[in-house]
């Protein structure tokens, strides 16, 4: 799979996707305590723990063939540069499973959403026009993206708390940085700007895991 | 979102009133603070005495029930899992 990378962020985006596989990991167990919490163990729940946990896979398997692509790289003498090749790789079976993992993960979340309210919202974002001019997978993880951020979004609007800002900002960052990936192929500065986007998200739902962490006063009403 | 009390919630809300009781309080007491019927008193303190989260016990003639250590980690962790639910807009 043919990216455009800025040089000086070469190494920086296996990083980054190390740092997705903890905090995804990290609400993924988060989820799967709500799910156990509860005495009806409602479905909704265990599609939260389910979409993390595909999420969870999704970002280890990016994060090895990144390194690998990078390793490979490093064994590389003559390799031409700008030049993409056209050899179906390891590392590109593990893009194609990110891939795979990350769409399943964001339909869990659809499903989720669509459990506690209509799916009226949905037609309005599975409109796709294709273009072959836009990276075609990471266009299409916008397109299901989309959808959850639309319903964070609402989320926020109907209850504005910190959490619901959190949510709100993790998975609108996270639907940018499939945006600018989806424009590697006009620049490369995209790559690396999608990557900030991405970081900026998961220390979204980072800071909302720590908070959730903190102890708190009993809300019960006085009588 | 505002969704309706979920049974988990209901089963919180009971324990929270014995946590704030001093971990000791008569059924009319949960009963108020909890907003319950009657007939759905008696269900989830059979619940919450199975799931070993609340103890009874007679003292002069009277039942109490207190909360157990169970109970207490129930409460903690409830607590936590709450705004992780509220941050999703999920039910809970």
């Amino acid at each position: 799979m043919a990216v455009l990378i800025p040089l000086w962020f070469l190494r920086l985006d296996t990083i980054i996707y190390a740092f997705a596989t903890i905090i995804t990991s990290l609400l993924s167990l988060y989820s799967f305590r709500l799910f156990n919490i509860t005495f009806a163990y409602k479905k909704i729940h265990i599609l939260l723990y389910g979409a993390f946990s595909l999420l969870a896979v999704a970002f280890f398997i990016l994060t090895a063939a990144s390194a690998l692509s990078y390793a490979d790289s490093a064994y590389c003498i003559n390799c031409p540069l700008n030049i993409p090749s056209q050899t179906f790789t390891v590392e590109d079976f593990g893009y194609m499973l990110y891939f795979f993992f990350s769409a399943i993960a964001y339909i869990l979340f659809i499903q989720m959403y669509s459990k506690v309210t209509s799916l009226k919202e949905l037609g309005a974002v599975f409109i796709l026009p294709i273009s072959m001019l836009f990276q075609p997978l990471h266009f299409i993880m916008l397109v299901i993206i989309s959808f959850v951020a639309v319903r964070s979004i609402q989320n926020y609007s109907a209850d504005k708390n910190e959490f619901t800002f959190l949510v709100m900002s993790g998975f609108l960052f996270l639907t940018l940085y499939h945006l600018s990936l989806a424009f590697n192929p006009f620049s490369e500065l995209f790559y690396a700007i999608g990557h900030i986007f991405l970081l900026i998200g998961l220390i979204s739902f980072l800071i909302m895991v720590e908070r959730a962490g903190r102890p708190q006063k009993s809300r019960l009403k006085k009588k | 979102m505002k969704f309706r009390r979920g049974r988990t919630k209901v089963l919180f809300d009971m324990l929270c009133v014995v946590q704030e009781a001093n971990g000791k309080c008569r059924s009319t007491q949960i009963l108020y603070k909890a907003n319950l019927s009657h007939k759905l008193l008696k269900q989830y303190l059979q619940l919450l005495i199975a799931s070993n989260f609340l103890v009874e016990s007679k003292e002069r003639g009277i039942v109490y029930y207190k909360l157990t250590e169970e109970g207490q980690n129930f409460i903690n962790e409830f607590r936590k899992v709450e705004k992780l639910a509220t941050g999703f807009g999920l039910p809970i």
